[in-house]
């Protein structure tokens, strides 16, 4: 075991509600974001909502001395708003956009025009190799009725695929962002499970912030409270995620959240509360992965994998019927479309004027379009859909092979990762 | 440290035409293949243009006693088309789409509704950790006035940069599929150079093929043998790549290609020709290290672009929105006229109005969705571009270490020198 100095790394994660025109003080709260951000030095600032590329522009400016490496991850018509500032150098960096966020349609939550995704960025923190993650998942309108859920586990899925595949080099993982999910929801426990990340309100020694870690809360007056019903307090949707290596053991020393209003300052920050975290790093000769796993564990992963799965075979059914009905709403216009051209035609007595007639095909074209465009949507949603289940059976028909070979060899250590390891002549016996 | 025999691992990869209603000899020529699969006593078939699920269950019931494992990677409004059979288990699959792949009003070209992507499967093949990765690009329609290739560099960009984030604990990467760009092409350079894959073509002891390799070519009958003539009579657009690890070596003992018509058989498999590589997996102790070199400069410059007109589009797209929305306030206004008028009554020319009425209307629709779709092309571009960015600025920073340590060193050198001399 080291004996030297642990490194230490300070994270810090904000969902900056920065909707130019539409969020409050939106100039006035990325000035003092950006003031935040130069007092403290963190090493990384993982920042969601920064729809507008000048408030990116503006904050990348006034942290050109503290900060000088940032990135812009650019997705959608207005996204990805995910912005990432730190103190050591940024080597390398990949988007991936989710494949279901919302409908176009639906313009009053506008989450698909927002091109929703995960960004990886590898930064170079003291010679070790830190795959940081931001990500802003679709958010939670209606708890009771959530016609968004097959795509929010869709994107949870997503996430912990990317993350799993590109986390293999990594000597330490950090995962933050507005997950829009509270924490024994099943994209949660799906996230956790099948990477090995550990939440660090559930893992800090100490915790200074809001009661049972809340990110938003009724004190906050950006919040509107009927959001939070029946949540009185508040919930907690914004995470720091961890996980270390084999060469590096991670430790969460300490992880505060903002409480709303802000001292001296007339307005919180965002109608979120900001998590700062902050880790120990130790150089680790412990061969074995930590965060090892057993027979439970790999039960738990196939668990939740089966209550995802049946989610999105839901979601499926769902999609579908929209289709069908895309279809109908196609086969009615084209229908329809047949009534004014034969009255236009026929020598009929009815004398109905051209431009009544002329409206009726204009409707008709309308409505034909709109199917169109709608049978083009919701097909794509299918194949998603579709495609992840397909992924969530073979790494259940994955987890049972490993379970049954778990059984018959007694517990043993398994990660997170998708990768079967068993003792072969292959590899090279240490 | 223990040895074992190395392991042979055959691939193939073949483009399958399989547009139903348009290829010709569809249906007869996935009976074919399948027939192909269970003979060529594979480990794992790459399968593009599979387009309808159809045809995958087809070969999934044909092939599943040889290859009882299989994936149909789905994306897009009918793609990926991309399908894998493996003799060998799949511990896990993963897709990647990309962010451009052509226009959706490009109906003739129709790569849009194909959803492209490249697809990923982990096989475990006596603890060999096997990254087998599947894929396709967009068409290159015209060459010389090529208006796809920013989308078809940021694919092969994204192409790169997945392979390389997911591949890191691999002991073999295997990427098989269609790229749709020649061998020195901007794209092919920018893959091979940063992922460091190696082309079975030109790595093969043994090559059994069409003349240099060609996948595409004129002697096969349901190609557009017009478009092969500039290039001597068939092009290579195919590829299966290759790389091992530090702790495996991996040599390509042979590659074949099919050569166009069939014998015994009345057809092609397909208009592009099958690929067919054997590997070798040898374990070893030497470090693998891959090489980057700079096409990202040239890369770069093409995105940009590619930027610089998706903006001219959009704003084309904005202002032609504008002017709609200003004929239609302006048809409104004039339409009002009577209603205001006092005096001589005049025929309200109905027609006219609801006529105009629509074409604003319709040119209002069709740009808004222009210019939602403009804008996410942008972003993508601009992505694009600052990872471009990023790795330069990555390879300068080493560029510089290199050189102060090597100026460092000859500094260290000359003293020592000069003191051995004293």
């Amino acid at each position: 075991m080291a004996t030297e100095r642990p490194s230490r790394l300070r994270v810090f994660s904000l969902n900056c509600w920065g909707i130019r025109f539409f969020s409050q003080l939106c100039t006035q709260r990325y000035e003092m974001i950006g003031e935040l951000l130069c007092q403290e030095q963190h090493d990384i600032a993982l920042l969601q909502e920064v729809w507008s590329e000048r408030d990116f522009l503006f904050l990348k400016r006034k942290l050109s001395s503290s900060h000088p490496y940032t990135h812009y991850f650019k997705s959608g018509v207005i996204g990805s708003g995910l912005a990432v500032f730190s103190r050591h150098r940024i080597q390398d960096a990949l988007l991936y956009q989710y494949s279901l966020n919302g409908y176009p349609y639906m313009l009053r939550h506008g989450d698909w025009f927002g091109g929703k995704a995960v960004g990886l960025v590898i930064v170079d923190v003291s010679g070790l190799k830190a795959h940081v993650y931001v990500t802003h998942l679709h958010a939670e309108y209606s708890r009771a009725q959530d016609e968004y859920l097959s795509h929010r586990t869709v994107q949870s899925w997503e996430l912990l695929q990317f993350v799993r595949h590109t986390s293999c080099g990594a000597d330490l993982v950090v995962l933050g962002g507005d997950l829009n999910m509270h924490p024994q929801d099943l994209g949660n426990r799906l996230l956790r499970s099948h990477t090995g990340l550990r939440d660090c309100y559930t893992e800090t020694d100490t915790f200074d912030g809001c009661e049972d870690g809340h990110t938003l809360i009724a004190d906050n007056h950006f919040t509107k409270k009927q959001d939070l019903v029946p949540f009185e307090k508040g919930i907690r949707i914004d995470y720091i995620l961890m996980k270390g290596s084999q060469r590096v053991t991670m430790k969460c020393e300490s992880l505060s959240t903002t409480k709303g209003p802000v001292a001296d300052k007339p307005f919180p920050y965002s109608d979120h509360e900001a998590l700062t975290a902050e880790f120990a790093l130790l150089h680790s000769e412990d061969s074995r992965q930590r965060g090892s796993s057993d027979t439970l564990a790999v039960s738990e992963q196939m668990e939740v994998v089966a209550e995802a799965r049946a989610l999105v075979k839901e979601g499926l059914c769902q999609t579908e019927a929209l289709r069908d009905k895309a279809m109908h709403l196609m086969f009615g216009a084209l229908l329809l479309l047949l009534l004014p051209l034969a009255m236009a035609f026929l020598p009929c007595s009815c004398s109905c004027s051209f431009s009544t007639l002329g409206l009726l095909g204009a409707v008709c074209m309308v409505l034909l379009l709109s199917g169109a465009l709608l049978y083009l949507l919701f097909t794509t949603h299918i194949k998603v859909l579709k495609e992840t289940e397909d992924q969530m059976m073979l790494t259940s028909n994955d987890l049972q092979t490993k379970l049954t070979g778990c059984q018959l060899s007694g517990s043993s250590s398994l990660d997170g990762s998708p990768e079967i390891q068993p003792l072969s002549p292959f590899k090279r016996e240490e | 440290m223990t040895t074992s025999a190395p392991i042979r691992f055959r691939v193939l990869s073949l483009n399958c035409w399989g547009i139903r209603y348009l290829s010709k000899n569809c249906k007869e020529r996935f009976v074919l293949i399948g027939d192909l699969l269970n003979q060529e006593q594979l480990d794992i078939a790459l399968l593009q243009e599979v387009w309808c699920e159809k045809d995958f269950l087809f070969l999934k019931k044909k092939l599943s006693s040889i290859y009882p494992y299989s994936h149909y990677f789905k994306s897009g409004f009918i793609g990926s088309g991309l399908a894998v059979f493996s003799r060998h288990q799949f511990h896990d699959a993963f897709l990647y789409r990309y962010s451009l792949n052509g226009y959706p009003y490009m109906a003739q070209h129709g790569d849009w509704f194909g959803g492209k992507a490249v697809g990923k499967v982990l096989l475990n093949i006596n603890g060999l950790k096997i990254h087998v990765f599947v894929t396709h690009l967009h068409a290159e329609y015209c060459r010389e006035k090529d208006s796809y290739l920013p989308h078809r560099v940021v694919q092969a960009w994204e192409l790169q940069q997945f392979i390389r984030h997911t591949s890191a604990a691999a002991d073999v990467v295997i990427l098989g599929g269609d790229l749709n760009m020649h061998p020195d092409d901007l794209g092919t350079r920018l893959l091979r150079n940063y992922t460091g894959l190696q082309d079975s073509f030109s790595e093969a002891a043994n090559f059994d093929g069409c003349e240099e390799g060609h996948t595409h070519i004129s002697e096969n009958p349901f190609t557009n043998t017009d478009n092969l003539v500039p290039f001597g009579g068939g092009i290579r657009i195919d590829y299966i790549l290759f790389k091992g690890s530090g702790e495996v070596d991996v040599s390509c003992e042979s590659l074949s290609t099919t050569k166009g018509p069939v014998p015994g058989h009345p057809f092609p498999y397909s208009d592009h020709e099958a690929l067919t590589a054997e590997f070798l997996f040898t374990p070893t102790t030497k470090g693998n290290r891959c090489s980057e070199r700079q096409s990202v400069n040239e890369a770069r410059t093409e995105v940009k672009v590619g930027l610089h007109c998706a903006e001219r589009m959009r704003h084309t797209a904005a202002r032609t929105g504008i002017m709609g929305l200003v004929l239609l306030v302006l048809e409104l206004a004039i339409a009002a006229v009577p209603l205001f008028a006092l005096g001589a009554e005049q025929p309200f020319p109905k027609a006219s109005f609801y006529l105009l009425g629509a074409l604003c209307f319709a040119i209002l629709l069709s740009t808004l969705l222009l210019y939602i779709f403009y804008s996410m092309e942008v972003k993508a571009l601009q992505g694009t571009e600052d990872q471009m960015r990023l790795a330069l600025s990555k390879s300068l920073v080493t560029y510089s270490i290199l050189t102060v340590t090597a100026v460092h060193l000859v500094d260290i050198r000359t003293s020592s020198v000069f003191e051995n001399e004293i």
